[in-house]
């Protein structure tokens, strides 16, 4: 059981249709996801993260090659989280968990306390009856990463979850989000244009050209976390995964 | 302190209308059969009010079932427009048709074809009712953007769970700001349906009374009217209140 992967891709080319042809956004992508790994996808912006994620979820079915979620298909054994605000405004931090678990079937006393607990201690506690419109950017994107974690799924896939906070808050959440994977150990496959973010949280990093997009360097990282982003081997690696990047855009600068 | 100076400037503008209407009457000697004063408006009001409450028994009758045959259709017909796109398309040109079609042109039809009770202005009402719900409803269902679903497409939800947890939820307000809309009308159109035929009811009353040259009792109908549609008004608040318990905002 443990040699099944959590997530394998296979020559995978998937796009779009539109009135003017095909649009094909990844071209022959191939990688595996051990279980309980943490990986990071970053590409030059507009390459086609949000598509490959969309693919991995099952929401997106590819032109050609297999995608595999613990060895069968995605379909309703992913939790998603897509770029942006995903929270239902018409419901409290607590009802937002809980509707991501009644997709199962109404959500177990247990599972209904163990939400609660975790709301608490995740920096949550006293907004669980709080709705969206009254919580800071920064607590909604808790909210909807702490769905992630409780919606009893293996595989995460989280699309950029940061990407819309300041510096600070980003930071703030860098190291909240690596708690909370400590305590609920989960697979993630993490999108980001945030380099360093990749290098302090995961296992790998996966760089994906301009599109159409294809896996072109893996970087493995080995440290021990909770990593500090000061740590002379995160510079290092992070000149080396921006140079790849450089590449991946050809002759065009990246930053 | 700004909402105790509104208040009394609305009641300042209202007193100054009611003054004037009064004064003008009184000065210009006119007739109460061209116009009357609203004190005898008033006065009539007080002296007819089990007549006008005979009246307006089958009048708020004839609005709810108009109002909630007008909404359950409309319901129905949004969610299968959505759902199914060539009924969608198929169905396009009977909500236009409704929207432009004046329905009180078709009235005299309706009274011919279902007789002088209340079903004709049933009919009349549901007519009103349907197309703001169904129209409202739809455009809710519609824009609803693919994130929200998606994360509960990933999770395995089937359709139903999603309509239930998401689309329903959010298509709501659009629901609630479409009832409202149609409400008012449907008021409007049991009336002007009394007008054309009818045995009881609050228009049936005004066309009495006009023929009878009452006007104050035609005036006092109209403040039941008035009185009724607030009502009609609250009732929907109430209703949003209840079905909304929290104001949010939906998004930016």
């Amino acid at each position: 059981m443990s040699s099944i992967p959590a997530l394998a891709l296979q020559g995978v080319t998937a796009g779009y249709m539109t009135p003017r042809g095909k649009f094909l956004v990844l071209d022959g992508v191939s990688f595996t996801v051990q279980n309980g790994e943490w990986i990071s996808v970053v590409g030059p912006s507009g390459c086609g993260k949000t598509t490959l994620l969309r693919v991995c979820a099952g929401l997106l079915p590819p032109w050609s090659g297999t995608v595999q979620v613990f060895g069968s298909s995605p379909r309703g054994k992913t939790s998603y989280m897509p770029q942006g605000d995903s929270l239902l405004p018409w419901r409290t931090a607590l009802g937002n968990i809980l509707a991501a678990l009644e997709v199962d079937g109404r959500p177990r006393p247990e599972a209904v306390s163990k939400a609660r607990d975790c709301l608490a201690q995740f920096g949550l506690g006293g907004f669980e009856k709080s709705y969206p419109f009254e919580l800071s950017g920064g607590m909604r994107q808790r909210v909807a990463l702490l769905r992630a974690f409780l919606a009893q799924r293996e595989l995460l896939l989280l699309d950029e979850p940061l990407g819309a906070l300041d510096a600070l808050t980003r930071a703030e959440l860098q190291d909240w989000l690596f708690s909370v994977w400590q305590s609920l150990r989960k697979t993630v496959v993490l999108v980001t244009h945030d380099v360093e973010e990749a290098l302090l949280l995961s296992d790998r990093v996966l760089v994906l050209s301009a599109r159409p997009a294809k896996v072109i360097a893996e970087f493995s990282v080995s440290s021990p976390r909770p990593r500090v982003r000061t740590d002379p081997w995160i510079q290092g690696l992070r000149e080396e995964i921006m140079r790849s990047l450089q590449k991946a855009k050809g002759y065009e600068k990246v930053f | 302190m700004k909402r105790f100076f509104d208040r009394v400037l609305t009641i300042f503008v209202v007193v100054l209308v009611l003054g004037l209407w009064e004064g003008g009457v009184r000065l210009f000697r006119l007739p109460p059969y061209v116009l009357p004063t609203p004190s005898y408006v008033l006065l009539t009001f007080g002296r007819d009010f089990w007549l006008l409450l005979y009246h307006a028994e089958v009048t708020v009758l004839e609005v709810a079932l108009g109002l909630g045959i007008g909404a359950l259709v409309g319901i129905i017909v949004a969610v299968l427009a959505f759902y199914v796109a060539p009924m969608g398309q198929a169905l396009k040109p009977f909500l236009v048709g409704s929207q432009v079609i004046p329905v009180f042109a078709v009235a005299p039809l309706l009274v011919l074809w279902f007789g002088f009770g209340i079903w004709p202005k049933v009919a009349v009402a549901a007519m009103i009712v349907f197309f703001p719900v169904a129209v409202n409803l739809l455009d809710g269902l519609r824009s609803l953007g693919p994130e929200l679903v998606e994360v509960f497409q990933a999770l395995g939800a089937p359709e139903r769970k999603i309509f239930r947890i998401v689309r329903a939820p959010a298509a709501l307000p659009f629901l609630l700001s479409g009832l409202r809309v149609g409400a008012t009308l449907a008021l409007v159109g049991a009336t002007v349906g009394e007008w054309v035929g009818a045995s009881r009811g609050l228009g049936y009353l005004m066309v009495q009374a006009n023929a009878r040259l009452r006007l104050d009792r035609v005036f006092a109908a109209i403040l039941f009217l008035t009185l009724l549609g607030l009502g009609l008004f609250w009732f929907l608040g109430l209703l949003e209140r209840l079905l909304l318990p929290r104001r949010y905002n939906l998004g930016p």
